[in-house]
């Protein structure tokens, strides 16, 4: 199971125990096919052939490959945004297959912080709102430290959460008053709004100059220092270098495990 | 933030969508309201001037027509058949009293008035009349005129002047106090000097009727055409030949209210709809930080209930307004037909809680449809919707 997975020296759950409560993410043959086209007419589209890899709990991943090669699919799946054709994702354990598209929700408000390459966040929101907007969804009666928040509460959360990622002074923008960096900033601060464990990030810097770009990998830098798991797909040599762990994707197929 | 505050936002940041989308909503509301209360105007004023008549039974000739009538809500002169001896052998009945009317035309001052040959023992009583100035018929006193109270005011008429009737002159003694019906447009005298001055044998147009019990009303008209060859009406039966007459008026109209309802929907339909399929990278983005399908039911539902709600109190006020300004205009003829009539648009608060009910539950069930199958695609499907 573990047979991709290395444990670096600072690995800070490697003092936790065994190899397998030491992996956070793990997925086992993990397929994707879309079908595309009319029912006479059917189009397959093999997105993942069968990926089988385990994440380290408090890692620095990438996922790296070409362009088309499954990488953000496998993102998906992992992170719950879309359900596999075969073979399993667990996080903690927790089989998604198994999941409620409830309890998939839940599992996606609460323990997956979400960072996207076009931001997606809710245009006609501020800053703060858009963060807030996150909170909104922690179910109640979950760990999540912003599910029982009262309005006033959650927007004192949220504004930390913009101070931490330098733009408390941003708060009532809009995203369209915001620099890319700013606003992928600000997506950051949304994705730990439910202090989630793990944070999914596909190609954060990809619509980024340099400048905002090293801003960006300064914050991911800063929140893995404080023990959040972290995995992105990226291109960027200057995000993958950052990387304990690297897979890489190759037609649908794990091409390189870590070393 | 709460679902609440989301959907708000969500509205309030959306100027342009917000106002087209409310006006798309208000203005197929506002002519379902204005074509509603048109017609409540006109079928409330019949309604108020066949229960002001004071009659439970209208006796009548049996050759009359339903125009005929209507004649009598209307106060056109009537046809003078009825022999005066139908009179007293229905006051035979016990539990009846009755009084005869002889309607008939003649013009003040060029203007068309209602004169009405009455029964001065019998009419004061049974309409409830009293007087606000001069006196009332007396034996000593026939050869005169007493007025409805708008007849007066109308063409300023006092106790002591003259008036010139099919060439005679008649003095005014007396002005009734309103009634609240036709009776204030009347001009009276006792009926055998408007049979001598309009040169009709003996003959009355009508008798009106009223019964001790009420609930026994069959009974008496069975016993009045056991003893008469009339024709006998409830003041209801009238008043329901009135209505269809008019009802088919009304039927136009809420057919007219129907169709521009239907149109309303499908304008509210499209918008929601539209609405929200553009927003599918929006839901897709609200799946993806957690939110559950019901969560996104939930934001939505309320949004197109708030645009409905919203659309329908605008409409209602739109609505109301433009009857209330419209009504002269457009039951101008009907005041024509209706001596008399005030024509007003009538806004039931019923049509205004069925207009905002149907604007809520057609705006909701518009924006359910879309929502759910945005919701029901997986976030990755919905975000990258474009």
């Amino acid at each position: 199971m573990n047979k991709h997975t290395q444990h670096p020296h600072h690995d800070v759950s490697a003092a936790a125990g065994d190899t397998a409560s030491s992996a956070i993410i793990e997925t086992s043959d993990l397929t994707k096919t879309y079908v595309r086209g009319t029912a006479k007419k059917k189009v397959e589209n093999h997105a993942l052939r069968g990926v089988t890899m385990s994440i380290p709990r408090g890692s620095f991943s990438c996922i790296v490959g070409p362009s088309g090669h499954g990488k953000s699919t496998l993102m998906h799946l992992i992170g719950g945004l879309d359900r596999a054709s075969s073979g399993t994702v667990t996080i903690d354990g927790i089989n998604y297959a198994e999941l409620s598209d409830n309890e998939l929700s839940e599992l996606r408000a609460n323990k997956i912080g979400f960072v996207f390459q076009f931001f997606n966040l809710l245009q006609n929101l501020t800053a703060v709102e858009n963060i807030e907007t996150a909170m909104l969804f922690a179910g109640k009666g979950t760990h999540s430290p912003a599910a029982a928040l009262s309005a006033k509460e959650q927007r004192v959360r949220a504004l930390e959460l913009l101070e931490l990622v330098g733009l408390g002074e941003k708060a009532d923008a809009k995203p369209g008053e915001l620099s890319g960096g700013q606003q992928q900033r600000v997506a950051i601060a949304r994705a730990l709004a439910n202090d989630p464990e793990i944070l999914l990030m596909d190609e954060p810097t990809g619509n980024l100059d340099s400048a905002s770009e090293a801003e960006v990998l300064d914050q991911l830098m800063a929140i893995h220092k404080a023990g959040k798991t972290i995995v992105i797909v990226t291109h960027n040599a200057e995000v993958s270098d950052k990387a304990q762990y690297l897979f890489e994707i190759r037609d649908g197929k794990l091409a390189q495990a870590p070393a | 933030m709460n679902t609440l505050k989301l959907v708000l936002r969500n509205i309030t940041r959306r100027k342009g969508r917000f106002i087209f989308t409310l006006l798309g909503i208000a203005i197929g509301m506002a002519a379902f309201v204005a074509l509603l209360a048109l017609g409540g105007g006109m079928r409330a004023e019949i309604s108020r001037q066949a229960h002001a008549m004071g009659s439970n039974l209208i006796v009548t000739p049996t050759d009359w027509c339903t125009f005929d009538q209507i004649s009598i809500f209307t106060g056109e002169p009537l046809p003078a058949s009825l022999s005066i001896e139908v009179l007293d052998q229905i006051r035979d009945i016990d539990g009846i009293s009755a009084t005869p009317y002889l309607t008939q035309a003649s013009a003040i001052n060029m203007n068309p008035v209602a004169v009405i040959g009455i029964e001065p023992d019998t009419i004061a009583d049974f309409s409830g009349w009293t007087l606000s100035a001069g006196e009332f018929f007396s034996s000593d006193t026939q050869h005169a005129l007493v007025l409805g109270s708008d007849i007066a005011s109308q063409f300023d008429l006092s106790v002591g002047q003259e008036v010139p009737i099919r060439g005679e002159s008649f003095p005014i003694i007396g002005i009734l106090n309103p009634v609240g019906n036709l009776d204030d447009l009347g001009v009276y005298m006792p009926i055998p000097v408007a049979q001598q001055a309009f040169e009709i044998e003996d003959n009355i147009s009508y008798i009106g009727i009223q019964v001790d019990q009420i609930e026994n009303i069959e009974a008496y008209r069975a016993a009045i055409l056991e003893r008469v060859n009339v024709a006998v009406s409830s003041d209801e039966q009238l008043l329901d030949s009135v209505l269809a007459i008019l009802g088919s008026v009304e039927v136009t109209l809420q057919a007219i209210a129907g169709i521009s309802l239907i149109a309303a929907s499908f304008g509210i339909i499209n918008t929601m709809m539209t609405a929200i399929y553009e927003r599918r990278r929006e839901i897709g983005i609200l799946r993806s930080i957690g939110s559950k399908k019901s969560d996104i039911f939930k934001i939505f539902v309320l949004e197109s209930g708030l645009y409905g709600l919203l659309g329908g109190i605008v409409g209602s006020i739109i609505g109301a307004l433009a009857s209330l300004f419209a009504a002269p205009f457009i039951l101008a003829g009907f005041d024509q037909m209706m001596k008399g009539a005030t024509p007003e648009a009538s806004i039931e608060p019923t049509t205004i809680v069925v207009a905002i009910g149907l604007s809520v539950l057609i705006s909701v069930a518009a924006g359910l449809y879309p929502a759910w199958k945005a919701a029901s695609l997986t976030p990755v499907e919905a975000m990258s919707y474009e």
